[in-house]
């Protein structure tokens, strides 16, 4: 995979605890290793944006009722 | 500030998700639609692939899981021995083993809600997990 040097400035809290919790001494590979989990969460959340919109457009919309309850449930898991 | 969110679907709601019709879909989409209003993560256990994949509908299951890029998580061995340990203190046999990975699954994910169409079996091993609950389709 092509590699390309970057300067950053980042929080050096969230640092720390990226290399502790990854338990890698290399920094580059902890970011790198991170970004890529970022970018996974964020493909995934557009196909399931799409999905929804699909969907809907075919059998119609989700009830709000429904995904209001469905986030207090969310709330009551502290999330 | 609120914690990332994951959706653990067992196999009931994968399999609802992958091949289900409209009105089984729907309650689905309330919870992806609550999902993606946070900082959400769907995914599912390898074990459940197990259960589910019989040739039949592997076509629509896998393209499924590579369209809306559920995570599958594999069975490591941290998520079986709570396993073991959640079947322990829900006096389960190894018949609910593939039970006990997805709510193992679930607890290395919390916040997180697994959806299934077997709630009992899943409530009592999931009573011993904080942040774990368990949602019907």
């Amino acid at each position: 995979m092509a590699k390309t040097k970057v300067s950053l400035t980042l929080d050096a809290a969230a640092i720390e605890e990226l290399a502790r919790a990854t338990g890698t001494p290399s920094l580059s590979a902890a970011v790198t290793s991170a970004v890529a989990e970022k970018l996974e969460r964020l493909r995934q959340r557009l196909a399931i944006q799409e999905w929804i919109r699909e969907w809907e457009e075919e059998h119609g919309e989700i009830p709000d009722e429904a995904v209001v309850a469905a986030e207090e449930r969310w709330r009551s898991l502290g999330a | 500030m609120a914690q990332s969110r994951c959706l653990i679907l067992d196999c009931e709601a994968l399999s609802q998700l992958a091949t289900g019709n409209s009105r089984r879909q729907a309650p689905l989409l309330a919870e992806l639609k609550a999902l993606i209003r946070g900082d959400g993560e769907l995914a599912t256990s390898s074990a459940v692939l197990a259960e589910l994949l019989r040739g039949r509908h592997d076509a629509a299951i896998w393209s499924t899981i590579k369209r809306l890029h559920i995570t599958t998580v594999p069975v490591d061995d941290q998520i079986a021995t709570q396993a073991g340990h959640l079947l322990a203190k829900a006096q389960m046999n190894s018949e609910h083993a593939i039970d006990a990975f997805v709510v193992a699954t679930a607890a290395t994910r919390t916040p997180a809600l697994v959806l299934t169409g077997d709630e009992n079996d899943l409530r009592r091993l999931a009573a011993a997990c904080h942040g774990v609950a368990v949602g019907v389709i």
